[in-house]
C-alpha cells in the first residue's frame, strides 16, 4: 500500500482563481493539518473540485458523461484567461520505502468548440510519459475514484451520512467502494449484458430453433413408426410365404395326381381330337396320293410283269424292220439314182454286175425289212420305262406315306378313346379350382406384403436421410443456441453468487464496522453515557444506536450536531480501514456543530484521521478557541481572499500559530 | 390299227367286281382299276378260258379314256399277248384279249384284300 501526500497544488484560470495561485501542502510530522480559509464563493469549493480533477479527471464525477465533464471544465474556464487553464498537483508517493515525487498536471484547450485535455505525468522534474499514459490505473492502484469520495469531502456529504434515511445506503455504498464490491457489481452488470445478450439472441433463433427442434422430434418419431412397421411387417411376410408355398406344393401335388388320372387327356380332349382329325386327314390325303399314283396311266404298267420285256423285245425288233425298210428303200432309190447316172456310162456287163451286186446287197436288209410289222406305233418302251419307273415310286412311297398316317390314325384315336367323359371329372376340376383359388390368393397376400414391407423400407431409407440433415442442421445452426442458454445459466449462477459473495462480505465487514464506528463515536461525542454502541445491520446496513441502558435510541434523539459526529464518525471508520494513506480533505465540516464538539472533532478526527488533513472552511467554523486547538495540528494556514475589483481570488499565507 | 378297239364291255358280274373295288379303293374312275386289272391279268402267262360272256347289265367302257395316253402301249401289249396266246393278232383276237384279261384282272384284284391300296 502506498502513502500519498500533496506537496502542493497550482491551479490557473479556473473558477475565481485567474494567474496562477499556488499553495504549498507539506506538512510536518505531528501537524498534519493545512488549514484553508475562504469565505463562501472565494474559491474553496473549487479548490477541491480541482484537487479531484486533477487526480482523476472526468471519473472524478463519478459515473458522469463526458459531456458534463466538459460542461464542468467549460464552466470553471475563466472567459479572461490569458493562456490555458491548468492545474497541477505535486505529490509524492512512498511505496515499501521508495518515494516518486511526481507532479500531474492538466490543462485545457478551449478554442471555438472544440475541448481537449492535456495530462501530463513529470517524475522528479522530467516527463514521464508511461506513468502519463498509465495513469488512471496508476492512481486506481493506489486509491480508486470511488472512494475519493470519502477522503475528498464536504458538509453536504456530512449531513447526509448524519440522515437516517440515507446512513445505511451511504454506509453501505462505502463499504462497498473499500471493499472493492464496485469491481463486483460491475461484473455483474456485464453478466446481466452478456444474459440479456444472450436472452435477446435466443429469442430471435428460439422460434427457429424451437420448429427445428420440433421438426427432428416429428422425424425421429415417423422413424421410430417406420421401424415398428418393418419388424411387424418382416414377419409377417415370413409368415405369408411360407403360406403361399404350402398353397403351392398342395395344388402342385393335387394336379399330380389328377393328370395321372386322365386329367391330361381332358385338358387336351380338344387338342387330341383335332390332332386326331388331323391324321385323319392326313390319311385321306395319303390315300389320294396312292390313288393319284395309280391313276397315271403308266402306273399300271409296271404290273404287266415279263411280258414287258417280250413287247420291248419286239418293239425293238420292228423298230429294226422300219429302219431296214427306209434303209432299203433310201438304198434302193440311190441305186437306182447310180444306175440311171452309170447306166450310160457303163458297158452293159459291168452295169449289170453292178445291178445284181446291189440287188444282193440289199438282201441283207430285205429280210429284216420283210418282217411282218404287228405293232402299233407306240413311244419306245425302253423310254417309257423311265416314266413307268418314276410312277413306281411315286407309288410306293405314296403307300409308305399312307401306312405311316394310318399308323399315326391308330394311335390318336386309342388316345381319343381314352379321354374320360367330362363327368368323371367334375370333382376333381372343383378341387383343382378351389386349390388354384388358395394358391392365387395366398400369393397375393405375399406379394402385397412383400410390397408393403418394400414401400416401408424405402420410407426408412428417405426419412434417414432427412434426420441426419435435420440433425446436422440442428448442430450447426443451433450450435449457438446451446452456447447461449449456457451463457445465460452460467451468467445467472455467477450473478447469485456473486450476491451472495457481496452479502456475506458486507456482513463480515458490518461487525467490524459497528465496532469502529462504535469507538470513534464515543470518543467525539461528549455524553459518553448515551450511547453504548453503534450497530451495523449486516443485512440491512441500517444503522442503530444502542443506548446506555441497552435498548435502542433512536436517531432522532440525537442532535443535529450529534448526527453529524456520527456521520464523522463513520468516516473515520471508513478511512481508517484503508490502510494504506491518503490525505483527507474536507470542506466545510464543523458548520453545524458547537464549539465542544468542534474541539472534539479536531483532537480526535482531523489530527488523527491521516498524515494530511486539508481542512477547508468559512471564517466563523475556526474561530478561538477552536482555531487554537486546531493550531496545535496544523502545519500550514491560508486565506483565499475574492477580489471584486479583479474578480479573481489570490491565495495568502495565514501566519501559523507556530509562526506566531 | 388306231381304231382296233373302241370299247370295251364287261359283264355284270365284272361290273359288280368293279363297283366293289371302287368302294374298297376309293378309286374314282373305273378306268383306273380297269388298267390295274388288266395289267395284274397280263402279268399271268397262263392263258385266259376264253368265256362265252353276258354283257346285259354290264359296263362299257370307251377304249381311250381306258388307256389314256398310253393307248398305243397298252394296244402293242394286248397284240403281243393275242399273237402269243392266239398265234394270229386279228382285231376280234385283240378285242376278245382285252375282254378275257380284263374281267380275269378284276377277279384277280378282288380276290387280293389288300390289293391295290394296303
Amino acid at each position: 500500500m502506498s502513502k500519498v501526500t500533496f506537496k502542493g497544488i497550482g491551479i490557473q484560470n479556473l473558477g475565481p482563481f485567474r494567474e496562477r495561485q499556488y499553495l504549498d501542502l507539506q506538512v510536518g510530522s505531528g501537524r498534519p493539518i493545512i488549514l484553508v480559509k475562504a469565505l463562501n464563493g472565494s474559491g474553496k469549493t473549487t479548490l477541491l473540485t480541482c484537487l479531484q480533477v486533477v487526480l482523476y479527471g472526468a471519473k472524478a464525477l463519478g459515473n458522469a458523461r463526458t459531456s458534463e465533464y466538459e460542461q464542468l471544465i467549460r464552466g470553471l474556464h475563466r472567459q479572461d484567461a490569458s493562456g490555458r487553464a491548468r492545474i497541477e498537483l505535486d505529490l509524492i508517493i512512498e511505496t515499501d520505502g521508495e518515494s516518486d515525487h511526481l507532479t500531474v498536471s492538466r490543462e485545457w484547450m478551449l478554442g471555438s468548440g472544440k475541448f481537449s485535455e492535456q495530462l501530463l505525468v513529470h517524475r522528479d522534474g522530467s516527463v514521464d510519459f508511461q506513468i502519463g499514459e498509465e495513469w488512471d490505473e496508476y492512481l486506481d492502484a493506489i486509491l480508486p475514484s470511488e472512494l475519493v469520495q470519502l477522503f475528498l469531502f464536504d458538509g453536504e456529504k456530512i449531513e447526509a451520512l448524519a440522515n437516517p434515511k440515507t446512513l445505511p445506503d451511504m454506509l453501505r455504498r462505502a463499504t462497498e467502494a473499500f471493499l472493492g464490491i464496485g469491481g463486483i457489481d460491475s461484473l455483474s452488470k456485464d453478466l446481466v449484458a452478456v444474459e440479456r445478450r444472450a436472452l435477446i439472441h435466443a429469442k430471435e433463433a428460439s422460434g427457429d430453433y424451437e420448429s427445428a427442434r420440433q421438426e427432428l422430434a416429428e422425424l425421429k418419431r415417423q422413424q421410430d413408426e417406420v421401424n415398428g412397421a418393418i419388424d411387424v411387417l418382416s414377419s409377417s411376410v415370413g409368415h405369408a410365404k411360407i403360406l403361399f408355398e404350402a398353397a403351392q406344393a398342395d395344388y402342385r401335388r393335387y394336379s399330380d395326381d389328377a393328370r395321372r388320372s386322365g386329367l391330361a387327356a381332358f385338358e387336351k380332349a380338344a387338342e387330341i381330337r383335332s390332332a386326331e382329325q388331323r391324321a385323319r386327314e392326313q390319311v385321306a390325303a395319303a390315300e389320294a396320293a396312292v390313288r393319284e399314283a395309280l391313276a397315271d396311266p403308266y402306273a399300271a404298267l409296271a404290273g404287266v410283269g415279263t411280258l414287258w420285256e417280250d413287247y420291248k423285245a419286239l418293239f425293238d425288233a420292228e423298230m429294226d424292220a422300219k429302219a431296214s425298210r427306209h434303209l432299203l428303200s433310201e438304198i434302193d432309190r440311190r441305186d437306182r439314182r447310180v444306175l440311171q447316172g452309170l447306166k450310160s456310162e457303163m458297158p452293159v456287163k459291168s452295169f449289170d454286175i453292178l445291178k445284181k451286186a446291189l440287188a444282193a446287197d440289199s438282201q441283207r436288209y430285205k429280210k429284216v425289212a420283210r418282217k411282218a410289222l404287228v405293232l402299233a406305233d407306240a413311244p419306245d418302251p425302253t423310254q417309257l420305262e423311265v416314266q413307268i419307273e418314276d410312277g413306281a415310286r411315286v407309288y410306293q412311297s405314296a403307300l409308305a406315306q399312307l401306312a405311316e398316317s394310318r399308323a399315326r390314325l391308330v394311335v390318336l384315336e386309342r388316345k381319343v378313346a381314352a379321354i374320360p367323359a367330362a363327368g368323371q371329372l367334375t370333382d376333381m376340376l372343383a378341387q383343382l379350382e378351389t386349390k388354384a383359388a388358395a394358391q392365387s390368393r395366398a400369393e397375393a397376400d405375399y406379394a402385397s406384403l412383400k410390397q408393403q414391407l418394400e414401400d416401408q423400407q424405402a420410407s426408412r431409407q428417405h426419412l434417414g436421410t432427412r434426420l441426419d440433415a435435420a440433425q446436422a442442421r440442428m448442430s450447426r445452426d443451433f450450435r449457438g443456441q446451446a452456447l447461449d442458454s449456457k451463457a445465460i445459466m452460467a451468467g445467472q449462477r455467477t450473478r447469485a453468487v456473486l450476491s451472495i459473495f457481496k452479502d456475506r462480505l458486507l456482513a463480515s465487514k458490518a461487525a467490524w464496522l459497528s465496532k469502529m464506528i462504535t469507538e470513534e463515536f464515543r470518543a467525539l461525542m461528549r455524553k459518553q453515557r448515551l450511547v453504548s454502541s453503534v450497530q451495523v445491520d449486516p443485512q440491512t446496513y441500517a444503522v442503530s444506536i444502542v443506548g446506555g441502558n441497552g435498548h435502542e435510541l433512536p436517531m432522532e434523539r440525537l442532535s443535529a450536531g450529534e448526527r453529524q459526529l456520527l456521520a464523522v464518525a463513520v468516516l473515520s471508520a471508513l478511512i481508517r480501514e484503508r490502510k494504506g494513506r491518503f490525505p483527507v480533505v474536507v470542506d466545510t465540516p464543523l458548520a453545524r456543530l458547537d464549539r465542544t464538539h468542534r474541539e472534539a472533532l479536531i483532537r480526535r478526527f482531523f489530527a488523527k484521521v491521516s498524515h494530511q488533513v486539508m481542512v477547508l472552511s468559512t471564517d466563523e467554523e475556526v474561530e478561538g478557541s477552536v482555531y487554537d486547538e486546531m493550531s496545535r495540528y496544523t502545519s500550514a494556514a491560508y486565506l483565499i481572499e475574492f477580489s471584486d475589483n479583479s474578480r479573481s481570488s489570490t491565495v495568502g499565507s495565514l501566519l501559523t500559530p507556530v509562526e506566531s | 390299227m388306231n381304231n382296233l378297239i373302241e370299247r370295251v364291255r364287261l359283264s355284270s358280274a365284272a361290273r359288280q367286281q368293279l363297283i366293289t373295288l371302287k368302294r374298297r379303293t376309293g378309286i374314282e374312275h373305273y378306268n383306273v382299276i380297269c388298267r390295274h386289272a388288266l395289267c395284274a391279268s397280263l402279268a399271268n402267262k397262263s392263258p385266259v378260258p376264253r368265256e362265252k360272256m353276258q354283257f346285259s347289265n354290264g359296263l362299257e367302257i370307251d377304249w381311250r379314256t381306258f388307256a389314256g395316253e398310253a393307248e398305243a402301249t397298252y394296244l402293242n401289249l394286248l397284240i403281243m399277248r393275242t399273237l402269243a396266246d392266239e398265234g394270229a393278232a386279228s382285231a376280234e383276237a385283240v378285242r376278245n384279249t382285252l375282254t378275257a384279261h380284263l374281267h380275269r384282272g378284276l377277279s384277280y384284284l378282288v380276290s387280293r384284300q389288300d390289293s391295290l391300296i394296303a
